[in-house]
């Protein structure tokens, strides 16, 4: 088998998001610049920092919403029950709020990666492999392992899929922390930014060989060309104020793709609107990208639909996979003005149409986790 | 400590050992106390005291006394300078069913009140938190993973190993500190928390190479 064949592609993303469901409304969303976020009914929220959040109307449940994207993922990669039946599955999420609520000794008898089983069962899928519950690097983290299977030959198919709904518990702890943005806006990379705002984010794609796809005739959507993951070694929570960490995930992915800086188009941030995060992670662009970061368009499109949590890499990666689709790059939603410590050519306004030919999609964790994928086009 | 084959992991197509045991520890072990040492920082669980205390009984016979070694702030002595470099390119992979249990339910307990939940619940609710007090800890600056094992397969340390595979055959990292934390074994079985050091052997890929390379991950302070 050649490099070539090893590659990695993307045959099928589902998607939904507080812009609604499916890949059209995200679509939709993202040409409007027009954020999703609105007043949260699915729980009171007047003893909280602010009671925005970008959601879904009612009070849809993680399950079904994960079940409806793997769904449309594995049917627009056009699988058969059969294919299905040989890919396993990853998933990124949090542990369920319900299971909180229970005794102790009877928590004890669940796992947080039981709902994946029932989800690979659900769909039809080999099995599930693991969970992974690494906060905000968890889908990506996902990804990048169902990458090195590909690679390596160890499958020729795995379903990736994340989801986080908007809940009242992580909505406490965020507001307990003091980081929910309390004029409800979420300004990444701005000036006078205070904080992110969380946002529903459920998603699933199908990662395959060049040479799998190839042979039943499926048309990629994108290669997933590069991956890093590193730890910055610095706090329990607070990111390396240099992006030590983020830098050498950006030099591993850019390394695994085979390209320079020059060669990325766009860069979609991990962008929370949190002072500390947006300057570290400007370092790690400056640190990694050189000079070649000033003329490199970056958004952070939480500033439209939330923070997803455990889902942020899945539903940013289903962002770069609609802007390599488009040509257009969403913006960076909410800025008020610049900021010494953020100096980005940031997408500002409306979308700016470039039609990139490699992206970058970035995110970042708590514990110093950070992770970097490189998306091509086909 | 003679580092020593394991088995194979979960979902692994191939048969030979794929990693070698470097160090173990554990919390709790004969004589300890009922609770571990309070974790500056860490309230409500015992979770994350018993991870912290797990790893730094495995690291230490690795990697001597614990201090966060600053990339790029100089070797301290004579053996320094290999110590930051394999830290640098060592992972932590936490694996546990359930995660941090009794921090997710003081959450729910003060939700359900009305009452607000504490500051310091924020970022323990995640397990990457103990992560980031470790990998500060020991200078460990590699990926930082935390999984739910698949309950059928019931294999947490096969699980954790398989994730260290990942990571040395993407080329992320050498070593990896695989932690195994629990706060309620699904038989009902006591807290505990074990660590392993490990070193994978990255796979060869169908086309005989490794996908693996040794210079995937450049230091921050050498990228352009």
């Amino acid at each position: 088998m050649t490099g070539a064949d090893r590659a990695v592609v993307v045959t099928g993303l589902g998607v939904t998001s507080a812009f609604g469901r499916g890949e059209e409304a995200l679509g939709r969303g993202l040409a409007a610049s027009r954020a999703a976020f609105g007043p949260v009914g699915r729980f009171a929220t007047d003893r909280y920092r602010t009671g925005v959040a970008a959601v879904l109307p009612g009070a849809p449940d993680l399950d079904e919403e994960l079940r409806r994207v793997v769904d449309e993922a594995c049917e627009q990669a056009g699988l058969s029950p059969a294919e299905r039946a040989q890919a396993p599955l990853l998933l990124g999420r949090h542990t369920d709020p319900a299971v909180a609520r229970r005794p102790l000794a009877v928590q004890g008898k669940s796992a947080i990666s039981d709902t994946a089983a029932e989800l690979a069962r659900a769909c039809g899928l080999l099995g599930a492999a693991r969970t992974y519950t690494n906060a905000c690097v968890a889908a990506s983290t996902a990804v990048s392992e169902a990458a090195v299977r590909i690679r390596t030959g160890r499958q020729d198919r795995v379903v990736v899929s994340a989801g986080y709904l908007v809940d009242e518990d992580n909505f406490a702890l965020f507001s307990a922390g003091r980081a929910l943005s309390p004029d409800g806006v979420l300004r990444s990379f701005s000036s006078g930014r205070k904080g992110l705002l969380l946002g529903d984010g459920v998603g699933a794609v199908v990662l395959e060989s060049a040479r799998a796809a190839a042979a039943r005739g499926a048309r990629p959507l994108a290669v997933l060309s590069g991956w890093g993951l590193a730890g910055d070694a610095h706090h329990v929570c607070r990111p390396h104020p240099e992006g030590l960490g983020m830098a050498r995930a950006i030099g591993a992915a850019l390394d695994r793709a085979g390209l320079t800086p020059a060669d990325i188009g766009y860069v979609n941030a991990h962008g929370t609107g949190t002072p500390a995060n947006d300057s570290s992670e400007s370092a790690a662009l400056r640190l990694a990208l050189g000079d070649a970061v000033d003329g490199i368009p970056v958004s952070s499109t939480k500033s439209l639909h939330g923070h997803s949590l455990e889902a942020s890499g899945m539903l940013e990666l289903a962002v770069t996979l609609l802007v390599l689709r488009s040509g257009e790059l969403p913006v960076n939603a909410g800025h008020l003005g610049p900021d010494d410590d953020c100096r980005l050519d940031l997408v500002l306004g409306s979308p700016r149409r470039v039609s990139p030919r490699h992206v970058l999609s970035l995110n970042a964790a708590f514990g110093g986790a950070n992770t970097a994928l490189v998306v091509s086009a086909p | 400590m003679t580092p020593s084959p394991l088995p194979s992991a979960t979902l692994s197509t191939r048969s030979e050992a794929a990693a070698e045991v470097l160090a173990e520890g554990a919390w709790p072990v004969p004589g300890d106390p009922e609770l571990p040492v309070p974790l500056a920082g860490f309230a409500v669980s015992s979770f994350s005291p018993m991870a912290s205390a797990a790893a730094d009984r495995c690291l230490e016979q690795v990697h001597g006394a614990p201090g966060a070694v600053e990339p790029g702030g100089g070797p301290a002595g004579p053996g320094e300078e290999e110590r930051v470099r394999r830290a640098g390119r060592t992972a932590i992979v936490l694996a546990s069913r359930g995660g941090d249990l009794e921090t997710h339910t003081a959450t729910a307990v003060a939700v359900d009140a009305g009452r607000p939940a504490a500051p310091l619940l924020f970022f323990q609710s995640v397990p990457n938190a103990v992560v980031g007090h470790i990998a500060k800890r020991w200078g460990l600056r590699g990926p930082v993973i935390c999984f739910s094992p698949d309950a059928a397969g019931a294999d947490p340390l096969g699980e954790a190993l398989d994730v260290a595979r990942f990571l040395a055959n993407g080329g992320d990292a050498d070593e990896a500190l695989l932690l195994l934390v629990e706060q309620v074994g699904p038989d009902g079985a006591s807290a505990s928390a074990r660590a392993l050091l490990v070193r994978s052997v990255p796979d060869a890929s169908p086309d005989g190479s490794s996908d693996a390379s040794s210079d995937a991950s450049p230091d921050a302070g050498e990228a352009s």
